[in-house]
């Protein structure tokens, strides 16, 4: 009985470490002036791989990159006016990340353009098992989750490659780091 | 009676048969199963392969269409893919590029 109870919690505790977009936020999409929707889960991965050709060198990093992800989610909106979000629903996103696993490794916040932004990852064991990123700004909202063995870093160096800009320039505005 | 009458009745006058008749009948009546049994398995034979021709070519233009349909699927997903990486990463040289920022 104890047993089957650890087993329990521990279900639910690995459970909990799951994030997911609200669909609570299914909403903006009629308010939002732009909007990207991208669900891709593990079957559409493997089949987005599939094509992904061996010999291009951009393409073959892709596919290394994706062969460890189980899913990737996007949802970014553009709004024609500030408001149409509230903290509300930013906090639905940060509390999932409040749970085991989950840490917060970048927090930036703008008071001046009043641009935040948060990058969470998933830690499974030794492993990264995810990672989470929202950003928000007065008319704008993007949050992407990749569930999956996956480092930050390979998604960065991604920048001038497989039709990905690069960004260069360090900006001019001044922005508060909280960690 | 005249000559063109003589020559009708010798015309229409009744004659037997020639005594090998029979035997050619009979030998004919013989060998006619035979030819059509094979008449008969050449048919099917050409039946079965005109199935076999239709059935491969449906099950050809099958596999072609769903072939189709898995690249046009797969293509998407790629693009879909792409689009979301493109997202991501300039996300993330955004952020990069704020974190340099506020530590100058």
């Amino acid at each position: 009985m104890k047993f089957a109870l650890i087993i329990f919690a521990a279900a639910g505790s690995l459970a909990a470490q799951e994030f997911r977009i609200p669909s609570s936020f299914d909403k903006f999409a009629t308010r939002a002036k732009e909007m990207v929707d991208v669900n891709l889960d593990g079957s559409l991965l493997q089949l987005a791989a599939r094509f992904l050709s061996d010999s291009d060198a951009d393409e073959a990093q892709v596919k290394k990159l994706v062969s460890g992800l189980k899913g990737i989610f996007v949802k970014s909106y553009e709004f024609e006016n500030r408001g149409e979000y509230t903290e509300a629903d930013l906090e639905s996103l940060r509390s999932q990340l409040k749970g085991p696993g989950w840490s917060r490794i970048v927090g930036v916040r703008s008071q001046r353009s009043g641009e935040n932004s948060d990058v969470y990852l998933r830690s499974d064991g030794n492993a990264l098992g995810g990672l989470v990123v929202i950003t928000s700004e007065p008319r704008r909202l993007t949050v992407v989750n990749i569930n999956g063995s996956i480092n930050p870093d390979d998604i960065r160096r991604l920048g001038g490659h497989f039709g990905i800009p690069k960004l260069d320039g360090t900006g001019n505005s001044k922005k508060n780091r909280e960690d | 009676m005249n000559e063109f009458e003589k020559t009708i009745q010798e015309s229409l006058r009744r004659r037997d048969p020639s005594p090998w008749l029979e035997s050619r009948i009979l030998a004919a009546a013989s060998a006619s199963p035979r030819r059509s049994w094979l008449q008969s398995r050449m048919r099917w034979t050409l039946a079965l392969g005109a199935v076999v021709f239709v059935m491969g070519g449906v099950a050809w233009q099958r596999e072609r269409v769903m072939d189709e349909r898995d690249r046009a699927a797969g293509q998407a997903a790629k693009q879909r893919l792409q689009l979301a990486l493109k997202i991501t990463s300039v996300k993330l040289q955004q952020i990069q590029r704020e974190v340099i920022a506020s530590n100058d």
